[in-house]
């Protein structure tokens, strides 16, 4: 069948056009170990009765920090540009631009644009990487944030280097990982590559309202730079401190759960080719 | 690779060997991927549904669970990962964030070039502008090779089902992408 052969054959040779994020093959090097540690035991038991929400407990949509500024629908509304300039990213110079356009891609910018901020960014440096964590957004049972990270250490621009950075809630128990990544440079006229990447942590059943009933004010993330061996087959992990981010209740939302007041844009046609 | 290496590598991986896994599912993650892609719009959880499928692969080789041929049950796991992404999302309308793919250039000449460049984007806009539900079974059956009675499973529905959704797709696609030369034809089981 003469049309059967052309739809599948020009298919398959479109779609293999389209590249497939390195940070992929990352994950997949990291499954055995984080398995192994127990990141994801409560995502990986199979749950027949409840199938499909067993598996979502793992990583849940980016949606979730969209629908957080629901709460703010009746509020006063930044502009954009306001906005973008207010909520720069502490100890880097990157494009305003591209930090907009990340946030737009994960949902961020709606809650920026409303001035939902409730976990102010907070930054260390060790050796020679600098991290800051941003757009930190904290629900019910999950945990969002990013890290821009900036080093001589360690190529941060090769998805394939046996070392990077892994960033993980200390106290709030739960299993995550990175959901994206992207390479920007600062503007500051050095253009040092400065890597992004996202992370989304679901969070077990009440952490978050035992966190908050013991008082704690404090969310800690341990950083740990993970280098992995693959002749040995092996990766090990060297703790390199903690990442203090103040946690004010007063400014979180509970799970108000609306529509995001954002427009559904069809951003058709694809970009082909290099640009 | 074979059914066999699949089988020593999964021996393997329950004997606590990291690397097999990576050498059972890396030649596997680009397929995965597209096809996630295709489906849910959105290359962020094109990303979160192939992670998933990742931990889950894993997860179910270490506890011996008795899979035939792996790269057959991955390719049903992925799209089982990207629908339940999909259904979930949908009510959000959160799905389009496509616009950054830069889709590779492998052609050989520079009029090659060009006319791989339009058919391609021409043909991957046309599919991304299809419905899910048609969207789905085209993806899983010409790209991921699944068969219509797999694609029922998967799916929930009837087989006749299937067929009347491609069928559908495929006289969208003729509309829309008349260069491709797709014909809308009952699909030959």
């Amino acid at each position: 069948m003469r049309s059967e052969y052309e739809m599948k054959r020009s298919l398959q040779e479109s779609f293999e056009r389209i590249p497939v994020p390195e940070s992929l093959y990352r994950f997949a090097d990291e499954v055995p170990g984080r398995f192994a540690a127990g990141d994801f035991t409560s995502a990986a038991e199979p749950a027949p009765a409840s199938r499909r929400s067993a598996r979502f407990k793992l990583f849940k949509s980016v949606a979730a920090a969209a629908i957080l500024v629901s709460a703010f629908s009746a509020g006063v509304t930044m502009s954009p540009a306001f906005a973008s300039l207010v909520k720069e990213v502490p100890g880097f110079e990157i494009a305003v631009d591209w930090l907009t356009h990340v946030r737009q891609q994960d949902g961020v910018q709606t809650a920026v644009d409303h001035g939902y901020t409730p976990i102010e960014p907070a930054t260390v440096r060790f050796d020679g990487t600098s991290i800051t964590i941003d757009d930190i957004y904290l629900t019910d049972d999950e945990l969002l944030f990013k890290a821009f990270i900036r080093s001589t250490d360690y190529d941060v621009t090769d998805g394939r280097s046996p070392v990077h950075l892994s960033i993980v809630p200390s106290n709030l128990r739960g299993g995550g990982s990175t959901t994206a990544s992207y390479i920007a440079e600062t503007t500051d006229g050095s253009s040092q590559p400065v890597r992004q990447d996202t992370y989304k942590y679901q969070l077990e059943e009440n952490a978050v309202h035992n966190f908050m009933a013991s008082g704690q004010t404090e969310l800690v993330l341990q950083v740990s730079k993970v280098t992995s061996d693959h002749e040995l087959k092996r990766s090990t992990y060297e703790d390199k401190g903690s990442v203090v981010l103040t946690v004010d209740r007063q400014k979180l939302l509970h799970n108000i759960v609306m529509e995001p007041h954002q427009s559904f844009r069809s951003r058709y046609p694809i970009r082909i080719g290099k640009s | 690779m074979d059914m066999e290496t699949e089988r020593r590598l999964m021996d393997d991986i329950r004997q606590g060997d990291q690397e097999s896994f990576r050498t059972l599912v890396n030649p596997l993650i680009a397929q995965a991927y597209r096809t996630s892609l295709a489906i849910l719009r959105s290359t962020h959880l094109a990303e979160e549904a192939v992670q998933n499928a990742l931990v889950e692969s894993y997860s179910a080789i270490v506890k011996g669970k008795e899979i035939r041929r792996f790269r057959g049950w991955f390719s049903r796991v992925i799209a089982s990962r990207s629908l339940d992404i999909a259904r979930k999302e949908q009510p959000n309308k959160y799905s389009v964030d496509i616009d950054g793919l830069e889709i590779c250039d492998e052609a050989a000449s520079p009029l090659d070039d060009v006319l791989k460049k339009e058919q391609c984007e021409r043909l991957i806009e046309s599919i991304m502008a299809l419905e899910l539900q048609q969207r789905a079974v085209i993806v899983l059956y010409y790209f991921e090779e699944l068969r219509i009675e797999e694609i029922a499973l998967l799916l929930n529905i009837r087989e006749g089902t299937v067929k009347s959704r491609l069928y559908h797709a495929r006289s969208k696609l003729s509309r829309i992408f008349p260069a491709s030369r797709i014909q809308a034809q009952e699909v030959g089981v």
